[in-house]
């Protein structure tokens, strides 16, 4: 693994600097030191949680555990050309400052971007100028400089100089500067993808909050003009103008429904927690289907077999309350009840929605709550409410589950924490 | 009354239509510079800003011609139209209305803000103070 190269390689009258591959003298307790130092680094660097932290760990532990006075650690950027990252170690402030700005692929760095493999040199030191060193840049003899690599792509450079206590690296600092070079690829590649993945996101964001708008626009239009129609003579309102208002309607709570999906995709759906009494949140989402039953014929009970209080998002609680009651309601044959039991335990508020409709089959119940799941035939005409429901109860420290025997109606439970915690 | 409406040409059409129905004039604009031209050729008694317009360099280009309209001598009250705004009510106090409607709306329901809006206005003229 160790290809030992002079820094003017491919100049035929390069003096002979190749360092010497024998091992030191044994010291054991060298070498259990070296490992202890660089099992403390591994566990170091991997707790740092930004990439400039990463970076600047390894070229200290570079420097640490190796024995060299100074370590830099360049990250070409994505498109190879230039440095997007250039960390020192052993450099004081007044040094950096001396040195002026990071290395720009001139010199030696622009050979250490050629170059695939591990170079190490005794003395550098009368190429200075050649290889990109600045005038005020401090003398430096051995180096040692490693591949940055991972899934054979080479992300930078990490080179160590002026070996302590001795004339120039050997292999062993060799393998140790690319292990934690390796481990600086990893964290490199990791941050990328973590910013091709947000970039993705804030896209996507942009992309629903754009619809959103444009289909919104367009259904104001479609909605406004059939309720001036319908206003003008309600009884005299032509059945096709109600019926669009209808389906309008029903539009605009699908594109409500991914809103919040979105919202909540995104994490950036908030809670608002109140003190409520949970009959009262019941009560009004009961008025708010109320029409609908009626409309139906399909009469509403409701049993409060616990009077509580919670502390809660009221408008959430109602949102799933209203959307399991429509669908139970839908679903309901004309004059028969849809009832409600309310029950409490001293953490839990349930609210279990029955129906006597058709039910729902095991297979059906699968993909009922997850609509990015199942086909489109297996999930056509189920909308998102249930999904938005769940993921709502969720985030209330509660669930939603569903019993049903197909034939004799279903039963759509939701559990809420008594007391939420947000976030 | 006399009505601003600044909106959507997509969206005004009903609002315009339904508001001169019942008897109100109503004047429109499709962006920021156009209710500023209007805005100070005319007083009006309300004003409808749509939050979502494109003007101004922004998908809330509304919340600035909101803003604008308040720096002028105009002192109609705003009323914003939202379309899904989770924060409606920051968007309300950053464009200086008086109030939020979210789209898609009941007429119904516009009728009565601007009704209520039209009226504190009056009120307001009318107090000693």
């Amino acid at each position: 693994m160790a290809l030992t190269e002079d820094v003017g390689r491919s100049e035929p009258q390069a003096p002979a600097n190749r360092t010497s591959d024998r091992p030191l003298s044994p010291q054991p307790s060298r070498q259990q030191d070296r490992f202890e130092r660089l099992l403390a680094a591994g566990l170091e660097i991997f707790s740092q949680r930004s990439i400039e932290g990463v970076l600047q760990h390894v070229a200290d532990a570079a420097r640490d555990v190796v024995g060299a006075r100074y370590a830099a650690l360049g990250v070409f950027s994505e498109d190879g050309g230039s440095l997007s990252q250039f960390v020192t170690s052993g450099l004081s402030q007044a040094d950096r400052e001396r040195i002026g700005d990071s290395p720009t692929g001139q010199g030696l760095l622009d050979l250490l971007i050629g170059q695939p493999e591990p170079i190490r040199a005794t003395d550098i030191k009368q190429r200075t100028r050649r290889y990109g060193f600045t005038p005020h840049h401090p003398p430096m003899q051995s180096f040692l400089g490693v591949p940055i690599v991972s899934r054979d792509r080479v992300f930078g450079k990490l080179y160590v100089t002026e070996k302590i206590g001795g004339d120039g690296f050997d292999a062993e600092d060799e393998r140790i500067a690319i292990l934690l070079a390796r481990k600086a690829g990893v964290a490199v590649e990791n941050a990328r993808l973590l910013e091709q993945l947000r970039e993705f996101q804030a896209s996507r964001d942009r992309f629903y909050a754009m619809m959103n708008h444009e289909l919104r626009n367009a259904l104001t239009g479609v909605y406004g003009w059939l309720d001036l129609l319908v206003r003008r003579g309600r009884s005299t309102a032509p059945h096709a103008a109600i019926q669009a208002m209808a389906a309008a309607e029903e539009s605009v709570q699908l594109l409500n429904d991914l809103l919040d999906l979105s919202r909540l995709d995104a994490g950036r759906l908030e809670m608002n927690a109140h003190e409520i009494v949970t009959e009262m949140i019941l009560g009004e989402a009961l008025s708010t289907v109320g029409p609908l039953a009626d409309a139906g014929g399909v009469r509403l009970e409701a049993s409060i077999e616990s009077r509580t209080t919670a502390r809660t998002d009221p408008k959430r609680i109602r949102q799933i309350l209203v959307n399991l009651l429509r669908n139970a309601i839908q679903y309901s044959p004309r004059d028969e009840a849809v009832r409600v039991v309310l029950t409490a335990t001293d953490s839990l508020v349930s609210f279990s929605v029955i129906d006597r409709g058709p039910g729902i089959d095991a297979e059906q119940q699968q993909y009922l709550f997850d609509a990015y799941a199942g086909s489109h035939q297996e999930r056509a005409g189920t909308g998102l409410g249930l999904t938005l429901s769940r993921r709502l109860a969720r985030l209330l420290g509660g669930d939603i589950a569903v019993q049903s025997d197909p034939g004799h109606g279903a039963t759509f439970t939701l559990q809420i924490a008594r007391v939420v915690h947000p976030g | 009354m006399k009505i601003l409406i600044v909106e959507h040409p997509q969206v005004a059409g009903f609002i315009v239509q339904g508001l001169r129905d019942e008897g109100h004039d109503v004047h429109v604009a499709a962006d920021g510079d156009g209710a500023m031209a209007l805005s100070r050729s005319g007083v009006y008694d309300v004003i409808v800003v749509a939050v979502d317009l494109p003007s101004h360099g922004g998908v809330r280009g509304g919340v600035r011609v909101g803003a604008e309209l308040r720096s002028t001598e105009q002192t109609a009250p705003v009323l914003l139209l939202t379309s899904g705004d989770h924060d409606a009510e920051r968007l309300v106090r950053e464009a200086g209305a008086a109030g939020y409607l979210a789209k898609p709306f009941r007429f119904a329901l516009l009728l009565e803000r601007l009704g209520a809006l039209g009226c504190r206005d009056q009120l307001v003229s009318f107090s000693p103070a």
